[in-house]
This record gives C-alpha cells, sequence and structure tokens, in this order.
C-alpha cells in the first residue's frame, strides 16, 4: 500500500498569525522528502497538516488522492503517522505500552491484539533496537531512548506516509544515523517518508530531495546538491557559508568558523 | 507460576468477596459463615439470622458495592482523561452539586427516589462545567493542575453553602435526608433506586470500550490524535461516563469521597497505568473500601452507627494533604 501527498495552494495561520502562504508541492511513495528551513517557517506546521492536526484556511491537501479533509480520523491514521517534537511521557507507562499504541488505529473498539499487530510491533522495536526495553518503564529512560521508543510507535502505525519532526532530537551520534537509516529503509519500501531536519548534512546525505521553506512559502524544491547551495542558504538562513561536498553529502561551514 | 496479571484479577475479587462476608457477619448480632450460605441457599424465614442477613445487611452490602465501585471507576476515568492525580468527583465538586440540585429537588419539586438522578445530574454537569470555567480564568496562573483541583473546591465549598441554606429554610422537611447528607448507607428500602444499576452497567460498558482510547490521551491531545484517538470525542465521553457514575452513586448514598480520589493512586502502585487492570482494581477495590468503612462505620462507636460518609471524609481528607504534600515535594502529581 502506497500513498502520496498534494499540497494545493494551501494556505494555513493561527488567529492573529499567518503560517503558510500558498504552498503547493508532492512527495511521491518511495521518497525521502527533508524539509529544512529557519525557525518559525512553518515546517512542523507543514507536517501537523498532512497528519490533520489542523486544517488549511484555503487550497487543499491529498492524501493518495483524496481530500484529507474528507478522511475519517481513525483511517487518516492508517494512513499517516507522525512522529512528533513531543509528547507526554507517563512515566509508569512501560515501553510495551507505549510501542503497542501505534496499532490503535488499527484495531477494533474490544479487538484483542491480533498476530499482524504483534508482528508490526516487533519488526518497530527490532528497527529501532528497543526490543531489550520493553518492559521498562518509561521514567526510567534517557532521552534517547525514549526518542527511539516514540519513533518505534510511529513504525508500529504501518502507515504508508511517514512523516518526521526532528527525528534525531536527543540521539547522540549512532542513533541519529540509525533513524534516517531506518527512516530512508521505510522510503525504499515504499513508503513516502517527509522528515523536517535541521542538519544540511543529514539531509543531503539521506534524503533523495530537500525542500526549503522560507517564512510560510517553499523557496526551492529538488536534489539535496541543487538546493543547498551558498546562495541559497544566504538568501534563506541569512548565514554566509562554504559548501563543501564531499561523499555525495554537502557540508556548510560557516564563513566565521573559518581560520 | 501464575502471571501478575492472573493475580491481579483473583486477589482483588478475593478480598472483595471475603470483605463482603465480613460485612454480611459482623454487626449488632454476630451471624457465622455457614449461617449466611445457609441464608441464601436454604432460607429460612423463622430464622431471626437469616432475616437480618437477607433483608437488612445484604441490601446494605449491596448498596455499598455499587457506591463504592461506581466512585472508584470516575475517580479512575477523571484521573486519566485530565492526567491530573488529585482530581476525584468530590475534589472536582460533582458531590456537592449534585447534591444541592437533590436538596432543590427535594424542597421544590417534591421529587424523591430514582427520579432525584435527573436532578443530581443536572447538578454534577453544572458544578463540574463551573469548575472548568475558574479554571479557564486562573489560566496561566500557576500550576494548572492544581489550579483545577482548587476551582473544584472552591465550586464545592459554594455549592456545600447553598445546600445548607436550602435546608435552612425549612430544617424539619429533610429530617429524613440528614443521614443521606453525610454520605450514609442506611437500613432503609432502596427498592426506588433499583434503576440506578442499569445506569452504572451502561456507564462501565462505556468505560471498557473508551479504555484504550483513554489510555492513549496520557500521551497528549496531539500524540492522541495522531494515533487515531478522536480526542474531544473521547475526553467528552468519558467524562460523561464519570459523572453519571458519581452521580448514581451519589443518589443512592449521598455525597461520599476519598474512594474517587485514592482507588486510582492503589491501581498505578499494583498494576501500572494501562490496559483493563486499573479498571478492574478500581471497581473491585473501590468497592471493598466503602464495604470496609461501613463495617467500621457499624463497629467504630457500637452500638451507635456513624455515618460512613463521615469514616470517608475524615480518612479522605488526611489522604488529600498527604497527596498533595507528596505532589509538592515531587514536583508531579
Amino acid at each position: 500500500m502506497t500513498a502520496s501527498i498534494i499540497f494545493e495552494a494551501v494556505d494555513f495561520g493561527f488567529r492573529d498569525r499567518a503560517v503558510l502562504h500558498g504552498l503547493s508541492f508532492q512527495a511521491y511513495p518511495g521518497e525521502f522528502l527533508a524539509i529544512v528551513g529557519p525557525n518559525g517557517c512553518g515546517k512542523s506546521t507543514t507536517l501537523k497538516l498532512m497528519a490533520g492536526l489542523h486544517q488549511p484556511v484555503a487550497g487543499r491537501i491529498l492524501i493518495d488522492g483524496a481530500d484529507l479533509h474528507g478522511i475519517g480520523r481513525k483511517a487518516l491514521s492508517r494512513q499517516v503517522a507522525l512522529l512528533t517534537q513531543a509528547s507526554l511521557a507517563p512515566p509508569n507507562m512501560t515501553v510495551g505500552d507505549l510501542v503497542a499504541m501505534g496499532r490503535f488505529a488499527h484495531q477494533t473498539l474490544l479487538g484483542r491484539r491480533t498476530a499482524v499487530d504483534a508482528a508490526q510491533i516487533a519488526r518497530a522495536m527490532q528497527r529501532m533496537e528497543v526490543e531489550e526495553l520493553r518492559d521498562r518503564r518509561i521514567g526510567e529512560l534517557s532521552g534517547g531512548q525514549l526518542q527511539r521508543c516514540r519513533m518505534a510507535m510511529a513504525l508500529a502505525q504501518d502507515a504508508p506516509i511517514l512523516l518526521l519532526d526532528e527525528p534525531t532530537t536527543y540521539l547522540d551520534l549512532r542513533y541519529q544515523f540509525g533513524i534516517l537509516e531506518a527512516a530512508r529503509a521505510e522510503a525504499r519500501a515504499g513508503r513516502t517518508v517527509v522528515a523536517v531536519l535541521h542538519d544540511f548534512t543529514h539531509a543531503s546525505l539521506y534524503a533523495d530531495r530537500v525542500a526549503v521553506m522560507d517564512d510560510g512559502r517553499l523557496a526551492r524544491l529538488g536534489p539535496p546538491a541543487d538546493v543547498l547551495t551558498e546562495e541559497l542558504v544566504e538568501k534563506v538562513f541569512d548565514v554566509r557559508t562554504r559548501a563543501v561536498v564531499a561523499h555525495g553529502a554537502v557540508f556548510h561551514i560557516p564563513d566565521g568558523a573559518l581560520k | 507460576m501464575m502471571s501478575k496479571g492472573l493475580w491481579a484479577c483473583i486477589l482483588p475479587a478475593s478480598l472483595l468477596l471475603g470483605i463482603s462476608l465480613l460485612h454480611l457477619g459482623l454487626g449488632a448480632a454476630r451471624i457465622g459463615p455457614a449461617e449466611i450460605i445457609r441464608a441464601f441457599f436454604a432460607y429460612d424465614a423463622t430464622n431471626y439470622a437469616h432475616v437480618v442477613v437477607v433483608f437488612q445487611r445484604l441490601t446494605r452490602l449491596v448498596v455499598a458495592l455499587y457506591a463504592g465501585a461506581a466512585l472508584g471507576l470516575a475517580g479512575l476515568l477523571l484521573q486519566k482523561i485530565m492526567q491530573n492525580g488529585l482530581v476525584s468527583p468530590s475534589t472536582l465538586g460533582i458531590n456537592a452539586g449534585a447534591t444541592t440540585f437533590v436538596v432543590l429537588a427535594v424542597q421544590f419539586l417534591g421529587l424523591g427516589g430514582a427520579a432525584l438522578f435527573l436532578p443530581a445530574l443536572a447538578g454534577g454537569m453544572v458544578a463540574i462545567l463551573l469548575t472548568f470555567a475558574v479554571t479557564g480564568v486562573l489560566a496561566g496562573q500557576g500550576d494548572g493542575r492544581l489550579n483545577l483541583v482548587l476551582a473544584g473546591s472552591m465550586v464545592g465549598t459554594l455549592f456545600s453553602a447553598l445546600t445548607t441554606f436550602v435546608i435552612s429554610l425549612d430544617p424539619e422537611a429533610f429530617g429524613n435526608l440528614l443521614g443521606w447528607l453525610i454520605g450514609d448507607i442506611g437500613n432503609f428500602d432502596y427498592r426506588a433506586l433499583a434503576p440506578m444499576a442499569p445506569i452504572g452497567l451502561v456507564a462501565l460498558m462505556g468505560a471498557i470500550l473508551l479504555s484504550r482510547a483513554v489510555d492513549i490521551l496520557a500521551l497528549g491531545s496531539e500524540q492522541a490524535a495522531v494515533l487515531g484517538v478522536n480526542v474531544r470525542l473521547v475526553y467528552v465521553g468519558t467524562l460523561l461516563i464519570a459523572v453519571m457514575l458519581t452521580v448514581s452513586a451519589v443518589t443512592v448514598v449521598g455525597p461520599i469521597g476519598f474512594v474517587g480520589l485514592v482507588m486510582p493512586h492503589i491501581a498505578r502502585l499494583l498494576v501500572g497505568e494501562t490496559g483493563p487492570m486499573p479498571l478492574w482494581i478500581c471497581v473491585a477495590g473501590g468497592a471493598s473500601l466503602l464495604v470496609g468503612a461501613d463495617i467500621l462505620a457499624r463497629l467504630l462507636l457500637a452500638p451507635r452507627v456513624l455515618n460512613v460518609g463521615t469514616v470517608m471524609g475524615l480518612s479522605g481528607g488526611l489522604v488529600f494533604i498527604g497527596l498533595i504534600m507528596v505532589a509538592a515535594k515531587r514536583g508531579r502529581i
């Protein structure tokens, strides 16, 4: 099962503040699309719109060709999984219970856990290397362990669209790469993966395309090496950098750091 | 070896059974377990002990079981959806609101029996909405979760004053209701209140159906929505179920506190946060707690019988202070 996402001239704003202005783009099954941009440019809001947490003020969002607005909450959660930046973490809940919550949208009100549920939970926990934490309580976990468990919950949702909001937060180097590799593997398996990233190197290493957002608009969208240029970075982020390409990755070194 | 889950099923059930037998056996006349069993399975109308067990203590027991289970479950639901270990039917003002409306309905509409459920429900709803409104006014200042309980206490005090005022207009009209007002399980005819039982059953079924979604609300409303929970529906539905459970119990036994406050904490200690087990612990434990309190109420100052509401109020007040102190120390409720 695969599904694309299409934004058609989407406007969005909170009560007193416009956030997105006529945003249009598509994300396809099988690709890893990274969204980068300065703080407050509307990256997280874009992900939340895709997950149905906000409604566009104007324009449409299509999930697998259907208007997102008309999809029920539970059905939408079978289509779209979102790793949020943060959520409450009840300290007494076990990791096993947390990851299993990813299966809610697939379960009936009274239905017991099925073999498919169990298999998806096991796959997700193995993928994020958290099997040995299964019986631990959330209150005992480090920030990084919790983040991996939350990613496992999102993977257990088994949705064709996987959205990640700054997934590498709290993770040390090994697991930063681990979570991005997992995301890319999900894309290669046919899912549509969209991730908000801060690190250009991460974006250029793992994403197929990069969308640069600036003040609620799409500044540029394309392959990492075409998009993450010195000119665009200076224009959007207001920093002068030197771009270096090595091993297929783009590194931006701030001018001020050069000796 | 038996699994932890199985123990968590069996132990509360045994406690419930044991304390129920104790409840039937203890009193002005002590009646042994063998006699109690005979009273049920080989009833002899000429045997005074049998009459006492079946027509006095059994009703009393059933009422205590129902009210305790309903209040325990209501407390759990409220604490779960509000993510706040200090809320309960009493600390949110629901008990007090229901009581005021019952007193008004008795005084001005001449209602009685099961018909009192409707004014009680209205009172409970008005009280909780008022509590929310006051909390809204306090928003942005201090700790939001303490504010909620503070608002609930203010609303509770307000309604208690109103209740006292209505009674003072015509004290004699409430002579019979005095025990109920303190919270009491008396030896009077509860048959008029039998319609409360189906309300409780429907609410229990609703609670079981919603339990998985309610568990997920613990991750916050945004994360819950992402996972497929219709947050508003689940919140409002659960709140309604909790208020209905509370009010159905208050209609029968009066405003009894403490059960709904303390049972969720015990459940959390014993079986954690998630799954159906906390529901069962709160139902069985709440029932055991109230039956136990009723035993104490009958024995502490025997032959004088205390109001069970007094026993619960005293112990509940102390536990509430303890909980706040622990919460303040940990910086978490």
